[in-house]
């Protein structure tokens, strides 16, 4: 008994081990399962700890590059219209106030002007925010001044206006703003709203989370996230869009480790930039900075509470919220973030009603949504892809410093449907379309740059694409040869306009014409010019040589694939009108060929300069010789196929052109420069028929309506130090006294040898044989500022 | 004309030399001459002198001090000056960025002058001295030409043009 007894407590005892031993066992295998789970989540944590140290700190947003107009400079002495300033303040999305309070504001009165201006970081010299004042006499800035230090400024460089974008197909567009960039009432508003007690959680935000799921449990659903700043940035970071319980925990695991390495500035500027904040076509608009821009044309610091609260209420929903598309249902979260911000003592009761009551002053139209010049996009898209690749300027963040003049390509456009149109209407004909640039001579820069009479196709570009022969537009070229030899040739050489005929190698006769059918018999070189004789012009090739107008004309620049025959020298070489421009400003510049450009520099996204493209010169012609060129240009404009200018800009506004008209009047060419601007018009058809224009009819009238906005001054004539300008007989080519009836004055070099007459009448008797002599410094020194 | 050759050299003479120099140079104090240019600022390590006549400027060998003007000749004519002050202030920018060996600051600047002032042939013959600092003689031959082709004949920009192409051509 006792032994059963015994060994039944023994058994028991052996139970009670035995149980012992599991609950022992149990625990151990709890702790060791616990350990390992533990170290799996620790490492898991590690891991993500991990990735969240090296891609926060190394993250850089794609950004893809902007492209700038040329910025607006500001000095005494500038001519500029009241009016100009004041579109330049327009373009810039300045807001025009009675009195300037803030950046972004100008005021402007009869003749003065006064503005906040805004910053901007230029590689070669940064333009500090300043409140400035400007002074305006007539259309001349009269003088500059800092409002806050009343000391006269000599140059202000206004803040350039972005004229498009190079963007990939689908992408996320921001404009990055720094922590101290951000308002402080905006930083405490976002704050109020999203995340209240961001300062003081460590990532997760245990009673706002609680909170939420207390209210949750009443509401029997999701009502309230309670989702902290710093796990919202993590998730648009670095998760999917799934909502599981691992997601949440990993989302959390992820806030801690962002928390536990960087401040909350940083955590919060990620943030701001981070944001989805709208779709715009194929380009998600992210972060506040160009939200600002997107929905109200202006940076996120000079927008005001009720605009803040806008944006600020869109994180929730950014499509159901989107001010332009739905914009009740944006007012009323408008209203509840203001009633929120009262709530907490962010807004006075007054300003947050009085906030409440007023409209979203959206602003109707996209920002920059599109390239709105995209015929000159493509220009500088051309120059860029030969620097960078694609993916480079899709995202790497470049800025695009280019020469276009804002204002300029504007009214060019306008100018191009409108002057089109007229012709089209005038002479009953249709399908016409038009190309062409305005270029600063001295530097090459493309000023504005048309390529359809639709200023917003971006499609074949015919300024740089569109190669067509160029008709009489080269017979400068040709004269420039000539002329360069001036022992034998002189403005009033005589030249035969007769009927040629000449073979090609294949038995082929070609037989040029006059414009008007007839012959024209013996003129002047310069006559020959004005009035753009075709067979004058051929017998002086012929007398040249055609193989070395050939070689003059590629030495020019006019291209390497020009044939040896006759017919070059009435146009039958072809060039884009880009090219003929760049051709034509070596007459602009006496002889010295300026590349064109529409790139001045490229910054990277912290504004340091990658690559200057700077002002290189070659020179093709002498002074000298461009100078007699030039007079004969001035006189094709005063008198010859180009008096059409002359009746638009008046008689005594000097101005050097050449029309050109190709066979069956497929082209219409117009090639015309003042002292500061020149510019290359073309008028003519897609399937290359007859559009019954001249180059005078058709692009000369298109030039006359570019210029006429274009700040277009009257051309300088330099006669150099080689050439007297002296009165003589066209007719006779012969020096006469400067009273008689037939003497006209030109200028002549002074290895040119001429007859000089003392009588008006050109009789035998009197002439003799006499050099040109070189005058005295006084009188070269007066001619040239004549 | 003498007297313009002769300043001529000695700037070209400053910027050779300021070429091979290492230093950086500092600025030099306002001398006789109102309006410093890019040459007259160019950093000298030793002893010059002007077209075998009296020493211009000396400093001490091998130190990067000041550079010490015992200049004694006269100024020479005044050149054409800017007439907008925007663009003197642009190439003040240019000289100060010259003086640091930033050549592409130091174009830019000029070429902005150059939007303001297109014809003005100091700001061309300014960047021409830059060019031929920066190395690319070709390219201030061309803009030295330039000037001169905007300059009035027999003018003191005219001369001082023309001898610095003479200057950049025999060096060439």
């Amino acid at each position: 008994m006792a032994k059963k007894r015994a060994s039944k407590r023994s058994a028991r005892r052996k139970k009670s081990i035995k149980r012992g031993a599991i609950v022992t066992r149990g625990i151990f295998y709890l702790r060791h399962c616990l350990f390992w789970f533990g170290l799996i989540v620790a490492a898991y944590w590690l891991w993500l700890d991990r990735q969240v140290a090296t891609t926060f700190e190394s993250r850089q947003w794609d950004l893809p590059a902007r492209v700038f107009a040329r910025p607006v400079e500001l000095y005494p002495g500038l001519s500029i219209s009241r009016e100009q300033l004041i579109s330049a303040f327009e373009q810039m999305d300045y807001r025009r106030v009675g009195v300037v309070q803030g950046e972004g504001q100008y005021a402007a009165s009869e003749r003065r002007i006064e503005a906040h201006i805004r910053g901007f970081e230029f590689w070669d010299e940064p333009q500090p925010a300043q409140r400035v004042s400007i002074d305006l006499a007539g259309d001349m800035l009269h003088a500059l001044n800092d409002l806050d230090t009343a000391d006269a400024i000599d140059l202000l460089r206004l803040e350039p206006v972005e004229i498009g974008r190079i963007n990939p197909i689908q992408f996320e567009d921001r404009k990055l703003l720094q922590f101290k960039e951000l308002p402080t009432e905006f930083v405490a508003a976002l704050i109020a709203v999203e995340d209240r007690r961001f300062h003081q959680h460590f990532g997760i935000d245990l009673i706002g989370l609680a909170r939420a799921m207390v209210a949750n449990l009443r509401a029997g659903g999701l009502v309230q996230g309670g989702s902290t700043l710093t796990q919202q940035l993590v998730k648009n970071f670095y998760l999917t869009r799934e909502r599981t319980i691992r997601r949440k925990l990993v989302e959390m695991m992820m806030a801690i480790s962002l928390e536990l390495r960087y401040d909350k500035d940083e955590i919060l500027q990620a943030y701001v930039n981070e944001v989805f904040l709208g779709q715009d076509g194929n380009r998600a608009i992210h972060g506040f900075g160009l939200a600002a821009e997107f929905y109200f044309g202006k940076p996120l610091g000079e927008l005001d509470e009720g605009e803040w609260a806008v944006l600020i209420g869109m994180v929730k929903g950014p499509s159901y919220y989107d001010p332009r598309k739905s914009g009740d249902a944006a007012k009323k979260r408008r209203n509840v973030v203001l009633s929120l911000l009262q709530k907490q003592g962010l807004l006075t009761d007054r300003r947050a009603e009085e906030l409440a009551a007023g409209p979203l002053r959206v602003r109707r139209t996209a920002y920059q949504s599109g390239n709105p010049h995209p015929a000159f996009l493509r220009l500088v898209k051309r120059q860029l892809a030969r620097d960078y690749s694609a993916d480079d300027l899709q995202t790497a963040g470049l800025k695009i410093f280019t020469t276009l003049q804002l204002e300029l390509q504007q009214k060019v456009e306008q100018a191009t449907s409108v002057t089109v149109e007229s012709i089209e209407r005038d002479r009953g004909i249709s399908k016409l379309q038009a190309a062409g640039l305005i270029v600063e001579p001295r530097s090459g820069d493309v000023l504005a740059l048309v390529s359809d009479k639709d200023p917003s196709y971006d499609g074949f570009n015919r300024a740089l694409d569109a190669r067509r022969p160029i008709g009489s537009v080269v017979k400068p070229f040709v004269y420039s040869l000539a002329l360069a030899e001036p022992e034998r040739y002189n403005l009033a050489s005589p030249l035969n306009d007769a009927a040629v005929e000449w073979r090609d190698p294949r038995g082929n006769t070609w037989t040029p014409r006059n414009f008007d059918g007839r012959e024209h018999g013996r003129l002047s070189l310069i006559e020959a010019l004005t009035r753009s004789l075709n067979l004058a012009t051929v017998n002086l090739a012929f007398d040249l040589g055609v193989e070395r107008v050939r070689d003059h004309l590629v030495a020019l620049g006019l291209g390497d694939s020009i044939n040896p025959y006759p017919s070059i020298v009435l146009g039958a070489v072809d060039l884009s009108p880009y090219e003929l421009a760049e051709s034509y400003t070596i007459f602009a510049n006496q002889g010295f060929r300026v590349p064109l450009r529409s790139i001045v520099a490229v910054t990277d996204r912290n504004n340091s300069k990658l690559r200057r493209y700077g002002l290189k010169l070659s020179q093709v012609l002498q002074p000298d010789t461009v100078a007699l060129i030039n007079h004969a240009l001035v006189r094709v404009v005063q008198r010859g196929t180009g008096r059409g200018l002359a009746r638009d800009f008046g008689s005594d506004f000097a101005l050097a052109g050449k029309t050109g008209t190709t066979d069956d009047n497929r082209d219409s060419w117009f090639a015309g420069f003042g002292d500061n601007r020149l510019a290359v018009t073309w008028i003519g058809r897609d399937d290359n028929s007859d559009t019954g224009l001249t180059g005078s009819s058709g692009a000369l009238r298109l030039w006359s309506a570019w210029m006429k906005n274009a700040d277009l001054r009257p051309y300088k004539a330099r006669y150099g130090e080689k050439s007297t300008l002296s009165p003589v007989d066209l007719r006779t080519a012969v020096i006469v006294p400067a009273h008689c009836v037939n003497a006209e004055s030109i200028p002549v070099h002074a290895s040119t040898r001429l007859m000089r007459s003392d009588q008006c009448s050109n009789s035998a008797a009197t002439q003799h044989l006499e050099q040109t002599e070189r005058d005295g410094f006084l009188q070269r020194l007066q001619r040239w500022f004549d | 004309m003498l007297n313009t050759a002769r300043t001529a050299s000695l700037g070209l003479y400053l910027v050779m030399l300021c070429a091979c120099a290492g230093n950086r140079p500092s600025p030099a104090p306002i001398e006789e001459r109102g309006r410093q240019t890019i040459e007259d600022r160019a950093p000298t390590q030793t002893r010059v002198e002007a077209n075998a006549r009296e020493p211009v400027v000396t400093v001490a060998p091998s130190e990067p001090g000041p550079i010490v003007s015992t200049k004694t000749d006269t100024a020479p004519e005044a050149v054409a000056p800017l007439q907008i002050a925007a663009a003197e202030t642009l190439l003040q920018s240019a000289i100060v960025a010259a003086s640091e060996k930033d050549w592409d600051r130091a174009q830019a600047s000029l070429e902005r002058a150059l939007r303001i002032e297109p014809d003005s042939p100091t700001l061309w013959r300014q960047l021409a001295y830059v060019h031929y600092r920066s190395g690319d003689s070709d390219q201030a031959l061309l803009h030295a030409k330039r000037a001169q082709s905007l300059s009035a004949p027999g003018s003191a920009e005219y001369r001082e043009a023309v001898s610095l192409i003479s200057q950049i051509e025999t060096r060439r």
